[in-house]
């Protein structure tokens, strides 16, 4: 019988924890493409500054992404790094923290409210402290998978980096603190997603992804080579953010993640090819657009570094970054974590663990994915033209993703629940 | 995955076989190929089933499982060890159907739905010890241990 409720002495988590992280991922989804479709006419012009399109932006990189690289880290790492969680109460804390704190940043920006706004940062700031620390303790006893732990090292660098300014620049809004907002806001955007998020992804893409395909995993040395280079990009990319934005630098950095970007591509294809089972699962069309993405994501960059293509764009290189490569990756990932960990505790009542083709609807993850992908080649389009109709049809349509996606995770939910006899697994124990 | 361990690349080698024929019963369940094709290969995977579960599963439950739960993973070396008595009890009601002298229409049914639930949970079963046994044998198992284990595991 699965101890469903097992504390921090063992690698398996209660399910409790990395779904509740996964379900405020999955209603964060929602709610930011309803207020991008409220304001969809700001999108088109937007550069910066508070407002919706500022807090929905939020709401999908703190709510969606930030969100499920904790819990997924949370519940992977430690199988990974063959180490337990250090607390598995800090790591339910986390959530109450970043939750609620994600909520009131959103809300407070939304509504022009800078005051507000800081106490929802110094939440999401204290959350995410304290992952940093969950993080740092399994890294820094972790054993075997070097590249992967260097990946681990090299995201809570930029996490905390990432904290910092984005503190630095709340600071601003909120004390009028005098400082270059614009350079501050690039480093901030460029360590959370081409950092943060970015390295998390790709590290743990060295795992996961061979794993879901049955495939072996890539070369530790190749992976180093990317992370090398990816981290190259990142730091010649924070120093032009600081001195002038150096078009030349800026220009150098791109290239730099773009060798990054390619190389990783070939080294998860080549792993890939490798694979015991010919079907590789539909989820992975979407990590191969995400993939595609990232890569048009820094073609872009380097394009409007040098002036070759219109600042207009920078727009198109936000879209490209944040739903195209980041979102859609995660996404994808989890239509394989979330049934596939649903069906390690759905078996507790002794009729043997449940089958994960059981635990998921893939007519619903089909038409999220139709849904999700037609949402993303409007949205090009749309910003690519400025024509608001099109971003606001694309917009509706991933609004309508996104509610299909939280369908899945409610059917999964519902299932688990299902197989579950008298053990309610899906109360969370505080 | 590199092994720097004998018993793990022994396991891990019986893996890929494992994959590989149930694989192809998926296909061939898929393929819709003829029923006296798909009896043989039914009638193969359940031997190589058999054979799997007595002595691949014995071991791990024996030497392995028992390791894993002393270092602090009991939690996995329960849910593997869950994953074994569902499989055996597959394993047994795919030998009772092939034993059938004349299996009726419905019977075929319950082969074939039975032989893919069968795939699908070996699959399931191997990415979980590939994930989490074998790394961790890495670090359990010292080189005399592992020698031990691993000409054990031959003579077994």
């Amino acid at each position: 019988m699965i101890p469903i409720t097992a504390g921090a002495r063992g690698r398996l988590l209660p399910v409790s924890l990395p779904m509740r992280y996964f379900g405020a991922a999955a209603a964060f989804q929602v709610l930011a493409w309803a207020l991008l479709l409220a304001s969809a006419d700001a999108i088109v012009e937007f550069a910066g500054g508070l407002g919706p399109v500022f807090a929905a932006l939020h709401l999908l990189t703190l709510g969606v992404l930030a969100v499920t690289a904790v819990g997924a880290s949370l519940q992977m790492l430690p199988v990974a790094t063959r180490q337990p969680v250090r607390s598995v109460a800090a790591a339910k804390w986390v959530w109450w923290l970043f939750t609620p704190g994600v909520l009131l940043f959103a809300a407070a920006a939304a509504d022009y409210r800078p005051q507000l706004m800081a106490g929802g940062a110094l939440a999401v700031l204290a959350a995410l402290g304290v992952f940093a620390w969950l993080l740092f303790a399994n890294l820094r006893a972790a054993r075997g998978m070097p590249a992967i732990r260097a990946y681990g090292w090299a995201a809570l660098l930029s996490l905390l980096g990432m904290l910092v300014l984005g503190m630095t620049v709340v600071t601003h809004y909120e004390r009028g603190v005098a400082l270059d907002r614009t350079a501050f806001a690039l480093a901030h955007l460029l360590l959370a997603s081409y950092g943060f998020m970015g390295l998390l992804a790709l590290g743990f893409s060295c795992f996961m992804l061979p794993m879901f395909a049955l495939a072996p995993p890539p070369s530790g040395r190749w992976a180093s080579v990317t992370l090398a280079l990816a981290v190259a990009a990142l730091l010649v990319a924070l120093v032009a953010s600081f001195f002038g934005r150096h078009p030349p630098a800026l220009a150098l950095a791109c290239l730099l993640g773009l060798a990054a970007a390619i190389a990783h591509v070939a080294m998860m294809e080549r792993s890939l090819r490798s694979r015991l089972r010919p079907p590789l699962g539909a989820a992975f069309l979407l990590v191969r657009v995400s993939w595609g993405c990232l890569v048009a994501s820094l073609l872009l960059g380097g394009g409007i570094a040098l002036d070759w293509l219109p600042q207009r764009l920078v727009v198109l290189f936000g879209v490209l970054l944040v739903p195209g490569w980041l979102l859609t990756f995660l996404l994808a990932v989890l239509q394989k974590i979330i049934p596939f960990l649903a069906s390690v505790h759905a078996g507790a009542a002794g009729r043997g663990p449940a089958l994960v083709s059981s635990l998921t609807p893939e007519r619903t993850l089909a038409a999220h994915r139709l849904l999700h992908l037609a949402a993303l080649g409007l949205l090009v389009t749309g910003v690519i033209t400025g024509l608001v109709a099109i971003v606001q049809a694309a917009l509706a349509l991933a609004l309508a993703a996104a509610i299909t996606f939280a369908a899945f995770f409610i059917f999964v939910l519902l299932r688990l629940r299902g197989t579950k006899g008298s053990a309610d697994v899906l109360q969370p124990s505080n | 995955m590199f092994y720097s361990r004998q018993t793990s690349l022994r396991l891990h080698e019986e893996h890929l076989a494992t994959i590989q024929l149930w694989g192809r019963l998926e296909q061939s369940i898929a393929a819709r190929v003829a029923e006296a094709e798909l009896d043989a290969l039914l009638r193969n995977c359940s031997a190589a089933l058999a054979e799997e579960v007595t002595r691949h599963f014995e071991f791990e439950e024996r030497e392995l499982f028992t390791r894993l739960a002393e270092a602090g993973d009991g939690d996995i070396a329960e849910l593997l060890t869950e994953e074994h008595e569902t499989i055996r009890s597959a394993a047994h009601a795919l030998r009772e159907l092939l034993a059938l002298p004349q299996p009726d229409a419905a019977a075929r049914r319950q082969l074939g739905a039975l032989g893919l639930e069968l795939a699908e949970r070996l699959v399931a079963h191997v990415q979980k010890e590939e994930m989490a046994l074998l790394p961790a044998l890495e670090d359990l198992l010292d080189e005399e241990t592992d020698r031990e284990l691993a000409l054990a595991y031959a003579n077994s």
